[in-house]
């Protein structure tokens, strides 16, 4: 086997030996090389040192209010500005993994879209007492949703050139 | 007809007995399908796994939970669109590293930032935890702690989100890999530099 330190192959053999990740006849070749490697025998041993003290740093857990605060957010976003943000977003969506429209205009199409929101609701007259307070899409909320969406766009598409490729 | 229950019900509450019998994706297209006790079991499973990686992230429990909500709202805001192109997981842990490198970039949530040097919140029920620890050993567990997380906040943020899903999520490398949108060798680079700088800058602490 060649040495990982010096080949840069077989990497992870340095990260996950003594691990569940690494067995098999690829560990049992890697510990044959350990025997006559005294780098990757160190190399090994400050690597078991560094994760025995990432096993130290405990998270703090969760709070008990998160489930309930989540619903709070999904239930005061469920109206219809969000019932909206989800038909614009799923529009976009099927533009940019088609990609037949150039990014920058969609971009332009949901941004205007949500200024011309924004203005409208700036122009309706105070809200009676009782009448439901309406929240408006802000610009830079969708400027966000259209973040995530080419986040998820290019998710998509790299996972299925990945499959492909593999076919 | 039984009436549905409320979405605060189905927390915890594993309607039908799916939770054993469905994976990740057969639960997220039923969420697609428009079935919400699968979001809420998709959540339960997940909530502890992509709070305390945004936390190591960030290193802030309140910005953590903060951006592990907008996570699941991402994801429940998705449903409609969901396509099983990739593991579950994979897909979550994508979406939660791209808000956390926001947050972290952007700085929106500076001011809230705690200072590594302060006593973490996460100190005092280890504390009970412990056999009456000393207070000597209790402060060099704290130091130790303390270099620890600064070593790992000094990581690049790619790096960083790099060892935490592979220390932490157990994630296989294809899987960061797609989370991180690089390719396989480069996770194991990206990886392997990682851990060289930690075991640099923690090897006086062995
Ligand atoms: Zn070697």
């Amino acid at each position: 086997m060649k040495c990982p330190l010096e080949s840069q192959d077989n990497l992870e053999l340095l990260l996950d030996y003594g691990t569940a990740r690494c067995t098999g006849r690829e560990a049992a070749a890697f510990a044959q090389h350990l025997a006559t490697c005294s780098a990757c025998s160190r190399a090994i041993a400050e690597q078991q040192v560094v994760c025995g003290m990432l096993d130290e740093w405990e998270a703090p857990p969760v709070s008990a209010s998160f489930t309930r605060r989540l619903y709070q957010r999904i239930e005061h976003g469920s109206g219809w500005r969000a019932r909206l943000a989800e038909s614009l977003t799923g529009a976009v969506r099927v533009l940019f993994v088609w990609r037949g429209v150039p990014i920058a205009a969609a971009a332009c199409l949901i941004i205007t879209a949500g200024i011309l929101l924004d203005q409208r609701m700036a122009t309706v007259p105070s809200h009676p007492p009782n009448a439901q307070v309406v929240e408006a899409a802000q610009p830079d909320q969708v400027v966000h949703e259209l973040d995530d969406l080419e986040m998820l766009g290019n998710f998509d598409r790299s996972v299925r050139a990945d499959g492909n490729s593999k076919l | 007809m039984q009436p549905q229950p409320k979405r605060a019900e189905w927390v915890e509450t594993d309607v039908g007995g799916i939770a054993g019998t469905l994976d990740d994706t057969e639960l997220m297209i039923r969420v697609k399908e428009g079935h919400e006790p699968s979001f809420a079991l998709l959540l339960q499973k997940h909530r502890s796994p992509v709070v305390h990686f945004i936390y190591r992230m960030v290193q802030n429990a309140a910005v953590a939970e903060e951006l592990a909500q907008e996570v699941f709202l991402r994801v429940y805001r998705a449903r409609g669109t969901y396509e099983p192109t990739a593991k579950f997981t994979t897909w979550l842990f994508r979406i939660a590293t791209h808000l956390a490198l926001n947050s972290l970039r952007d700085g929106k949530y500076e001011r809230l930032q705690e200072t590594l040097e302060t006593t973490s919140e996460d100190s005092a029920p280890r504390q009970l935890r412990d056999a009456k620890p000393t207070v000597e050993a209790a402060m060099v567990k704290q130091a130790r702690l303390g270099e620890v997380r600064r070593a790992v906040a000094a990581l690049p943020e790619k790096q960083r989100a790099a060892v935490l899903m592979h220390k932490y999520q157990e994630m296989e490398y294809a899987q960061i890999a797609k989370a991180l949108n690089c390719s396989e060798s480069a996770v194991k680079s990206l990886l392997f530099r990682a851990y060289e700088t930690l075991r640099a800058r923690l090897a006086h602490l062995a």
